[in-house]
């Protein structure tokens, strides 16, 4: 395992050096050249099957579009399951071909729209949706990319009426994660984890790796919930599902967090950040280390970030957002601000009004913070992050009441959401003569 | 080379819904969810259907449909089982109007015996309900009609699976045998795992819809010394599949309650499919506005009728919906069309240019497909013309036809569903000369290629099938079936790929 993925990471690293070609600019000449992946013979894992079938069979026939399309959704999973951004540079070689040669079918335009939503493309990915929903009326993957686009740009009605249209089309994995992510936009944490449930139920005997994703999501929720040894189990059960999945052991390191632990938490994300180089992931390693007392090496996990952030730049991934919150946080001001309105503006979402509401406050406009962060919550959601954000804004604006309702959100859910701002939790908590709850055990 | 279209269009046609898809879409690029686009669901994947008369007791109809393709035998801890939350469905319309008339509804219960084991069993098991059993599984059978709702069955025994010669020693008789259960109306059930009795040479049917024996007449013609020579491979050799067979009196599912005597009758004939349904959910309350953990009504997410209509003739875009629809609608739906003008008829003169040319290949529409429209209306088991019944896609079987009655009047475990489908989909039964060969390209005389000669090479299953209920073979064990699909070399006496 880790050697292979000790190759993944060079190969990433010289893809680095020649960014892909993208939309932008005069499209070059269409190639059917196909970028072949190394893949370990001995391998066991299904992606990896998949990937050696299609190319075995692309290099007996290079017209064979039905491997290139399996090659290019392989490619698509993989980048799932290992965090290499270069592979969707891969994935898109082989899309571009498919789009020339088979613009109209469905299945090339949900792998295109899937690529699409990786790289926070997202009004290109709601154009491509469209085209795929009206190509197949009620197909439930047309759908669900739908869906994604719809919620990434803050339609948020559309994107409901789009999943219910899934549910009654097709109950399964897909529809029923798309059903509680909706439900938990709403703030309704109850019903988002029973629905979580019925995904984990349906994906029984499926793709390991999907599996693995709605119980990771599972546990997310039932942390949220207060529920610990719930989320616990649903960690544990994803890693039974997909050995070594990192999402799973960053929400241990989430629950240990929530524990009060954050140095037994910095421990498993420095693994965690060492096999699958997300920024995510060492945001929330500098984080534990900050927590636990550990400065300097808290500066050092953040400085990664730029480095793994460039990397997906150079493969296509927009992530002006993300970084902008990470820099509201470590570097605020005028820049981190431009930075986030310059991600807003094609990432309209209900996060994205809270980062922006963030930068707005870091730089002393709370009235204008206040507008973004009720646009994020107008749903009601109770993602404690965005609720700490809502307290702190109304608090800088004198309105008390407001502030302790948003903070009780945080301390009813888990008011060790970020274990390097504990103690900007527990001064908001004493300011506003609230207590913050002794961690669970 | 074959054309770009026809590339992608067959290798799209033919992804069976046994054939498991890459589920996609990356995930934690960053901060933004995306849940996979593309679900596989092998628990409430309706892989297979059958439907025969008894041959020792005529006076009974057995029904077998199968659920979750491609079960690999050696697949611990956690072996495949039917899902707590799918409703499992065989329907039965006796009058001809494509609608149930009585269904029977299957549900599942799954307890944890031991939850301080990640074993299966601890030790050896002698009987379906053996202690050392860890990972139990009952199920009630329920009998709907129009009249009335019955269970005929409330805690039917789901066998443990064929774990391997140390767990199950003796499995039929010992564990799965026992587990044949009585019904209240005279019948009886079998719910559990299998030998998967279908057999198909996926390999090379989805490579460009290749034949192997015809490998020369492709239009890629690929050397036949590929280390399988022209003898097909079966795809479903060393597989499990999990199989709910039903054993009913004929006059419990005909309509007026009587045994059909007269072959050319149209009460003699029932329509069967079987389904699989999970429960959908509404995101919010019926208001708008509260969210509600209240799951809904039962979707239908997968169903099967006659043999690979699913797999072959519903375009890629339009599976989902055709899932969804019950066979009374497929024609409001607008899905005999794709049944009638059949995309591989089409693609025949494409792939092999040598045999097949527009002139000798059926063009598409009831009226040039005389012989497609008698199997989606009863024809084909045993009606005439004029008691021909409303075109839907089911399974129909004559209850007056002998036991002994093949696809397409009812289908036996043995058929050879795949061969007989090439062969009706490249037109014998239109073929103008009625000589039993392919005309020419030119469409007027022999070609010296027999229709039947159509063939994917595969001929029978690799598993025995059982003379008694529930016929359906022994599973393979996890000890001895031995697959070595995953790696290069195979051990000697193992069935491998070529090459």
């Amino acid at each position: 395992m880790r050697r292979r993925l000790a190759v993944l990471a060079t190969s990433a690293l010289l893809l680095t050096a020649a960014p892909a070609c993208r939309g932008s600019g005069a499209p070059g000449p269409p190639s059917t050249a196909v970028p072949y992946l190394q893949v370990d013979p001995a391998s066991r894992s299904a992606t990896d099957r998949d990937i050696t079938s299609a190319q075995d069979r692309l290099r007996k026939d290079l017209a064979d579009d039905g491997a290139r399309l399996e090659l290019a959704n392989a490619f698509l999973q993989k980048a799932r399951e290992v965090a290499d951004p270069t592979l969707y540079t891969r994935a898109e070689a082989l899309l571009r071909t498919l789009a020339d040669r088979q613009a109209g079918d469905k299945r090339v335009l949900v792998a295109r729209t899937v690529l699409a939503l990786a790289r926070h493309e997202f009004s290109e990915a709601l154009v491509l949706a469209d085209r795929a929903v009206a190509a197949a009326p009620g197909d439930v993957s047309a759908l669900g990319v739908k869906v994604d686009a719809l919620t990434e740009l803050g339609r948020v009605d559309e994107a409901l009426a789009a999943t219910q249209q899934m549910l009654d089309a097709k109950p399964n994995l897909a529809s029923y994660t798309r059903a509680s992510y909706a439900r938990e936009q709403r703030g309704d944490l109850a019903g988002a984890a029973a629905a979580m449930q019925q995904a984990v139920i349906a994906g029984q005997g499926g793709s390991p790796e999907n599996l693995a994703f709605a119980q990771v999501q599972l546990g997310t929720l039932l942390l949220t919930s207060g529920d610990l040894p719930g989320a616990d189990a649903a960690y544990e059960a994803a890693l039974a599902t997909f050995a070594g999945y990192a999402p799973a052991r960053a929400g241990q390191a989430r629950a240990l967090v929530a524990r009060g632990r954050p140095a037994e938490a910095a421990q498993i994300l420095a693994e965690v950040v060492s096999v699958q180089p997300l920024a995510e992931y060492a945001i929330l390693l500098g984080d534990s280390l900050a927590g636990a007392g550990r400065q300097d090496e808290a500066t050092r996990a953040y400085e990664r970030v730029d480095a793994i952030q460039a990397l997906y730049a150079a493969n296509g991934v927009d992530v002006d957002l993300e970084l902008a919150l990470f820099a509201a946080d470590r570097r605020p001001g005028k820049a981190a601000l431009a930075q986030a309105r310059k991600g807003f503006a094609s990432h309209p979402s209900l996060f994205g009004h809270d980062v922006v509401a963030w930068n707005l406050f870091k730089v002393g406009q709370l009235e204008q913070a206040a507008k973004e962060s009720a646009a994020g919550l107008r749903l009601g959601s109770r993602d404690p992050g965005q609720r700490y954000h809502a307290a702190a804004i109304a608090l800088g604006l004198g309105q008390r009441d407001a502030a302790a309702t948003h903070l009780q959100v945080v301390l009813d859910t888990n008011p060790r959401f970020s274990a390097a701002l504990v103690a900007d939790v527990e001064r908001l908590a004493r300011d506003l003569g609230m207590v913050v709850p002794p961690p669970a055990s | 080379m074959v054309s770009k279209k026809t590339g992608l269009a067959l290798a799209g046609m033919l992804a069976a819904t046994t054939f498991v898809s890459v589920g996609n879409s990356p995930a934690q690029a960053s901060s933004h969810r995306e849940a996979p686009a593309i679900s596989q669901d092998p628990q409430a994947d309706n892989t297979d259907l059958y439907a025969f008369r008894d041959a020792t007791d005529p006076g009974k109809l057995n029904i077998v449909a199968n659920y979750i393709g491609l079960e690999q035998p050696n697949g611990g801890p956690n072996f495949v089982r039917f899902s707590d939350d799918v409703n499992y469905a065989i329907h039965v319309d006796n009058n001809g109007d494509a609608a149930d008339d009585v269904t029977y509804n299957f549900r599942f219960r799954t307890t944890l015996a031991n939850p301080n084991t990640f074993l299966y069993n601890t030790g050896q098991l002698t009987s379906p309900t053996d202690p050392d059993l860890s990972v139990r599984q009952t199920y009630s059978v329920e009998k709907v009609t129009r009249k009335r709702r019955e269970v005929l069955v409330a805690n039917a025994v789901v066998p443990p699976v064929n774990v391997g010669v140390r767990s199950t020693p003796d499995y039929e008789a010992k564990i799965a045998k026992p587990a044949v259960t009585d019904l209240a109306d005279g019948g009886k059930v079998f719910a559990g795992s299998r030998k998967d009795p279908f057999f198909a040479d996926l390999g090379s049917i989805f490579d460009l819809g290749a034949l192997r024996p015809l490998n020369a007449f492709h239009l890629i013609p690929n050397p036949p010394n590929n280390g399988s020579g022209n003898t097909g491979i079966d795809g479903l050799a060393d597989k499990n599949v999990h199989t709910i067979a039903l054993q009913v009196p004929i006059s419990s599912v005909t309509d007026g309650g009587g045994t059909p005597t007269v072959v050319d009758a149209k009460s003699s004939v029932v329509g069967i499919y079987a389904s699989a349904e999970r429960q959908q959910v509404r995101i919010l309350s019926v208001d708008g506005q509260r969210p509600t953990k209240n799951a809904g009504r039962w979707v239908q997410v997968s169903r099967l009728g006659i043999p690979l209509v699913n797999e072959v003739l519903i375009p890629l875009g339009s599976k989902d919906r055709w899932n969804l629809t019950a066979p009374k609608d497929d024609g409001k739906a607008g899905f005999f069309g794709f049944i009638l003008d059949p995309e591989l008829t089409r693609l025949l003169p494409t792939l092999y240019p040598s045999v097949f040319s527009t002139a000798n290949t059926p063009r598409g529409g009831a009226e040039n497909r005389p012989d497609l429209v008698a199997l989606v209306t009863g024809q084909l088991a045993g009606l005439s013309p004029g008691n021909a019944l409303p075109p839907a896609d089911l399974l129909r079987i004559n209850l007056a036809s002998s036991p002994g009655a093949s696809f397409p009047n009812g289908r036996q475990l043995a058929d050879d569903v795949v061969d007989t489908e090439i062969q009706v989909l490249a037109g014998v039964f239109t073929d103008p000369d009625h000589d039993g060969f392919i005309n020419n390209k030119s469409g007027t005389g022999s070609s010296g290629i027999p229709y039947s000669a159509l063939s994917d090479g595969v001929q029978a299953s690799d598993g025995p099938l059982l003379n008694v209920f529930p016929y359906v073979g022994t599973p393979f064990d996890g000890y001895n079936a031995y697959s070595c699909d995953l790696v290069k070399t195979c051990p000697a006496g193992v069935p491998g790929p070529p090459g």
